[in-house]
């Protein structure tokens, strides 16, 4: 599995070089950031057909416009910041068609949408949304893990680094997420 | 480790602990510690509710299965109809450089008119699309073959559309069906002595089918529901959701950690399905199941692609075939293969009895896995499944992990056929991770060789010797040991990783870095010789020969996770590297030449180049084509230092194994 920084190195190689990225690189950036923006498009969808739709989208459209990425070492802020726009348009689009719905009388269909209603629920959304916000290498390992279901020593491969880095990023995030979600108020920084 | 434990340690246990793979002498002293500390405590409890939290949260939310198929029909979509949507990447673009996230999410992304046109096409309609060009692109690729595969061309539609397993999975299909039903596709191996490059061809009688779309008759006539897979959405084979591990289709999207699975070898992550045609498959058969993880790529269109990227040839495929038939004309009614019978070397105590027999029976059924053949699948599957079932008798119960008084083999050397036939469970369960009885013997099997590793005083570990439990550290033993402790990591077997420690204490022991350059800089620097045996205080470093350091080398790579550019890599792969070394001469040292051949595709680059083209000429040509011995190597008892006492059986399974290499592991690093 490629690492970022071999994905950023191919991109710069491609400005030098016009043509020269192969259709690999898409799959690629499959491999490396679908679980990201999935994850990312869950926080602001309620359902995950389509955040996975959007996550999809993002990344035929990032390809294909790789060239207007000024700056290689920004990949992934720059998907992030797409998958965000395409998030929040179908968000808008989805809350019309529900209003509509109502105005027109319509039920509301069988299959209830997955809203924030019960507490198991809020749950998971703040869940979903404090993974979000971590920072990125934490981002990284803990949407490997936990939404692509890679065992750790596959997270490593899938980065480019070793286990132990990912085992330590880990226990790191889970101190993180323990203070975003207020389960831990004690000493700033664990002696590393 | 011992029993107390501070509180940088307890926090790097905790997670391990929750996800059950600490070390049960860890557990306590972590409990022990929380109890004690108060801080620990608050901080555990977080980290568990943490823990149990994201567990519960992504339950459902593993990623579809045709998260891929639908992104790669989109990206058609797009090519096509988008040209608003650029407009929005721009925006995005122009915001990240301006790091202002509010302006581009005003901008507007989405062009509602053909997003909606694409989400709301139902599956089967994404399905028809992709097998319409399929079909289409089934003439593309055959003109494609001509191309080779390093020089990636600019990107258009069409070579965008041909994921890699889409074409595999061609090859995968006809492979299959030829292993499997045995029909009239059976087609003998490919001229062994063909020095062609293997590429990628679309069978002419696959084509046909593609184009009839729902005549699958040959496949299983018996089955209504493998026949059609355009016409018939009810095809399991095609769209196989939750398959049986032995039936058409099998694998799919609910598996655990590994998925059995026809056809594509087994995946180490859920959500990836495989089968016959994938399991995920589009309506021609050719879905993208490829398998994944660490074994995902033993057969099947996963296989085809490595074969080709990694430099094998028809000729290295069709020695693999060549040996495995042989080995399976020499395996006994019981399962197992003897040693002695076929050129082992009889007197020795390495070789007679079952010493002798575990251990080249454990080779044999190696070679079988390292093809893609498991105890379920493949065309050999009852060999294997006798073989795995005769080891997994002769592993006695005890309660040293069942190698108490009756030890598999209580002899002098009996670590050899400890590691070997212990690798070759642990593999085996990996292959197929639903036979709990398998585990549970991998399991003992695996508690076994590290229940013969040397331990000084305490609970300190070091490598192996000849014996359980013996004193001097032995190089060539500790490989197929370490081999087996990983191989049962990836199986994900329990195993306390201060065994794998105790390894890498040997090599940094044994091997020879005096004057080495620092890591990154090692890249041109010859040496790392490595001790064949020795102690911690008299470790004789860097007086072995060249199956030492190989071995060395890849004990770092794979246990260490070392860096290809270390000083403890580099060095013996810059050694092997050089002419003497390279596998260029016959008779030769098949030992040398499994660990050399592991190591230099890990290392990767000029250095796997300049070791496969002669080991890719070499094994093949001088593989014996006559009689009885077809299929076979020969075995040869002293050769620089190397000796194959296990005979002909060894040298056989060696010989595939080298072959193997393209697709039998994963490259650790991308180098």
């Amino acid at each position: 599995m490629p690492t970022t920084a071999m994905m950023v190195e191919a991109l710069v190689g491609m400005r030098k070089e016009p043509g020269g990225i192969g259709p690999d690189y898409f799959w690629q950036l499959v491999d490396r950031f679908r679980a990201d923006l999935v994850n990312q498009a869950l926080v602001l969808l309620d359902s995950k057909q389509d955040a996975e739709d959007i996550a999809q989208e993002t990344l035929c459209k990032a390809f294909l416009q790789l060239h207007q990425l000024k700056d290689p070492s920004k990949l992934g802020a720059w998907l992030r910041q797409i998958n965000k726009c395409n998030a929040l348009n179908l968000r808008r689009r989805r809350q019309r068609e529900k209003e509509q719905r109502l105005s027109t009388g319509q039920v509301e269909s069988i299959q209830a949408p997955r809203t924030s209603d019960t507490a198991q629920q809020r749950v998971r959304d703040q869940i979903l949304k404090a993974v979000d916000s971590l920072p990125e290498p934490y981002r990284d390992v803990v949407v490997l893990r936990y939404l692509e279901k890679l065992s750790t020593d596959e997270v490593a491969i899938r980065l480019g680094v070793p286990s132990g880095t990912v085992r330590g990023q880990l226990t790191r995030a889970d101190e993180l997420l323990a203070r975003k979600l207020h389960l831990l108020q004690k000493k700033e920084e664990q002696p590393r | 480790m011992t029993s107390t434990m501070d509180c940088t340690t307890a926090v790097e246990c905790m997670r391990a602990f929750m996800e059950g793979e600490l070390a049960e002498s860890d557990k306590g002293a972590l409990l022990a510690h929380v109890k004690a500390c108060p801080e620990c405590k608050a901080d555990f409890e977080a980290r568990r509710e943490v823990f149990q939290a994201l567990n519960t949260a992504y339950n459902d939310l593993s990623i579809s299965e045709n998260f891929d198929d639908s992104a790669n029909s989109r990206l058609k979509n797009i090519r096509e109809v988008d040209t608003a949507s650029q407009q929005a990447v721009k925006h995005a673009a122009a915001s990240v450089e301006a790091e202002d996230e509010d302006e581009a999410m005003l901008a507007g992304a989405v062009s509602p008119g053909w997003f909606s046109s694409v989400s709301g096409l139902p599956w089967w309609g994404v399905s028809v699309a992709l097998h319409v060009l399929i079909i289409a692109l089934a003439g593309l690729i055959s003109m494609a073959i001509a191309l080779p595969q390093s020089e990636t061309p600019n990107i258009t539609v069409t070579e965008l559309m041909q994921r890699p397993e889409i074409k595999e999975d061609l090859k995968k299909l006809e492979s299959d069906n030829r292993n499997v039903l045995e029909t009239k596709h059976d087609t003998p191996p490919t001229d062994p002595m063909s020095k062609e490059m293997s590429t990628v061809v679309v069978p002419p009688e696959l084509l046909a089918k593609a184009e009839l779309g729902d005549h699958f008759e040959t496949i299983n006539p018996d089955r209504p529901d493998t026949q059609s897979a355009f016409g018939n959405p009810e095809a399991m084979m095609f769209h196989s959701e939750k398959g049986s591990d032995d039936a058409a289709g099998g694998g799919g999207n609910e598996g655990s950690m590994l998925d059995d699975m026809i056809g594509v070898g087994g995946a180490a992550s859920p959500g990836s399905g495989g089968g016959w045609g994938g399991g995920k498959g589009t309506g021609t058969g050719v879905g993208e199941g490829s398998g994944r993880g660490s074994f995902g790529n033993r057969n099947g269109g996963g296989r085809r692609l490595m074969v080709q990227r990694h430099g094998g040839s028809k000729a290295t495929e069709g020695a693999v075939d060549k040996a495995l038939e042989w080995l399976a004309r020499h395996q006994e009614a019981d399962g197992h293969w003897d040693c002695i019978k076929y050129e082992g070397k009889a007197g020795d105590v390495r070789c007679e009895g079952m010493n002798g027999d575990a251990a080249v029976t454990g080779f044999a059924v190696l070679a079988f896995l390292g093809a893609g053949h498991t105890t379920k699948v493949g065309k050999y599957k009852d060999n294997v499944q006798r073989g795995v079932y005769w080891l997994m008798q002769k592993l006695d119960e005890g309660e040293k992990a069942g190698f108490g008084p009756g030890r598999w083999c209580k002899n002098h050397g009996s670590n050899y056929t400890q590691g070997v036939a212990a690798l070759a469970l642990a593999e085996a369960c990996g292959m197929s991770p639903r036979d709990q009885e398998l585990k549970s013997h991998a399991q003992r099997a695996i508690d076994g060789v590290v229940y013969g590793q040397i331990t000084t005083g305490g609970s300190e570990y070091q490598a192996w010797d000849y014996d359980p439990k013996g004193h001097t550290n032995d190089t060539s033993v500790t490989g197929w040991n370490i081999m087996a402790l990983k191989a049962g990591k990836i199986a994900g077997l329990k195993i306390d990783h201060f065994a794998f420690e105790g390894a890498l204490h040997w090599i940094n022991a044994g091997q020879d870095l005096t004057n080495a350059p620092k890591a990154g800089d090692a890249e041109y620097w010859e040496g790392g010789k490595m001790a064949y045996r020795g102690t911690l205080a008299a470790p004789n470093k860097g007086n072995g020969g060249e199956a030492m350091f190989a071995a060395a080398a890849l004990t770092r790579l794979m246990v260490g996770g070392e860096r290809p550019d270390s000083p403890g890599v580099a060095g013996p792969c810059n050694l092997m590297k050089k002419a003497e070394h390279l596998p260029n001469k016959w008779p030769g040292n098949l030992y040398y030449w499994y660990y050399g051949t592991l190591c230099m595709f890990q290392k990767g680059g000029d250095h796997w180049k300049a070791w496969n083209e002669p080991m890719k000429q070499i094994l093949p040509e001088k593989q014996r084509k006559d009689g009885d011995f077809d299929g076979s190597w020969d075995v040869f008892y002293d050769y620089n230092g190397g000796h194959i006492y296990g005979g002909r059986v060894m040298s056989t399974a060696l010989g595939a194994l080298c072959l193997e290499v393209y697709y039998r592991y994963q490259k650790l690093n991308n180098n």
